[in-house]
């Protein structure tokens, strides 16, 4: 039977290569708003949190099958 | 000191030391409790001691933290204070902004839950010889903790509205009328998701930084050579303290989205 190990792998580094971009644009639009309105730094920043979190959780739901496929 | 307990475990695999923190020794239990009538016996591992472990220490800070003197509200001593400060961050910070002063009845369910995830996560950074291990980065445990979340979310949704209102917080407002069948799978579906991410994430997160730092350690024994030696450990040094971080940013995260999801069926849109 083949091996899915090069598949998952394959498949682990293109979540991350998403997941990466992701966060960072997301961090460049909060650094960004924040340089724009300090005085909002507190609520922008829980926002960006909550966002980054959702986006690691799918990354790592990912991964995870990533990791499951490379069992088999 | 060291030594024996470095070389204690299996001398062909160099990273036994460090593996055994990461992963549960579900295969060579320390001890099995049996209850009659059971046909099977209950593990028990470096996980399991280390949770019981952490929410011991939780309860006996907590215990000292809210022990007051009869008919004074005022906090003494600096462990008071802390404990104070921690529940007045979690209240403004997780469950009022959600929920309002409704929320108020939540907020110790939010306390134990952040405080118990940061007190494991931190314990779990802790060397402790034989019985140290991260009990979040086991997906039973954070999928517990998940389920907790998950019947709070559901109990709390029906005992503020009702069974209707409960299922009525599934229909996102403002639809028009074909529409509505398929949204509300989608969002029932939806709902289990990402209570089970949640569970995903705080696993994902606590074994990767441990594996990160073994695998930095590992490039010493694949190498086997000094000038790997210096670079590989302050590498692992770095990613011990990032995970320092992480351990109280998993533990906000988990409280914050956990309080989004109960607000949603507490307080929904409407």
């Amino acid at each position: 039977m083949m091996t899915l190990i090069p598949l998952a792998a394959l498949g682990a580094g293109l979540v991350t290569l998403g997941a990466a971009f992701a966060i960072g644009r997301l961090a460049q639009a909060s650094v960004e708003s924040i340089a724009r309105q300090p005085e909002k730094a507190g609520d922008i920043r829980t926002t960006m949190i909550i966002a980054a979190a959702l986006i690691e959780g799918f990354t790592f739901f990912a991964l995870v099958v990533c990791q499951g496929a490379a069992k088999n | 000191m060291v030594q024996p307990f470095l070389l204690s475990g299996d001398i062909s695999d160099p990273l036994e030391w460090i593996r055994h923190h990461c992963l549960d020794n579900i295969h060579t239990p320390w001890a099995k409790i049996t209850i009659p009538g059971l046909s099977w016996a209950i593990p028990v591992t470096n996980f399991s001691i280390m949770a019981v472990l952490s929410g011991l220490v939780v309860f006996a800070l907590a215990y000292v933290a809210g022990r007051r003197p009869a008919g004074s509200m005022i906090p003494r001593g600096v462990l008071q204070n802390a404990g104070e400060s921690l529940v007045v961050f979690i209240r403004d910070e997780f469950v009022r902004p959600g929920m309002g002063h409704h929320g108020d009845k939540y907020l110790p369910f939010f306390c134990t839950l952040f405080s118990f995830i940061f007190v494991t996560n931190l314990l779990g950074m802790v060397p402790i010889p034989m019985i140290g291990g991260t009990a979040t980065s086991n997906l039973g445990m954070t999928g517990m903790l998940a389920v907790s979340v998950l019947l709070v979310s559901i109990f709390g949704g029906i005992r503020e509205n009702g069974i209707g209102g409960f299922i009525h917080a599934f229909i996102p407002p403002g639809l028009p009328g074909w529409l509505v069948p398929l949204l509300f799978v989608l969002e029932v579906v939806g709902f289990f998701i990402k209570h089970g991410v949640l569970a995903i994430r705080l696993f994902a997160n606590m074994i990767a930084g441990h594996l990160v730092v073994g695998a930095f350690l590992g490039l010493i024994f694949v190498a086997k050579a000094y000038w790997v030696a210096a670079p590989s450990v302050l590498l692992a040094l770095f990613v011990n303290v990032l995970e320092l971080l992480v351990c109280f940013l998993q533990a906000y995260v988990f409280t914050l989205l956990a309080s989004l999801f109960v607000s949603g069926t507490v307080h929904p849109e409407h």
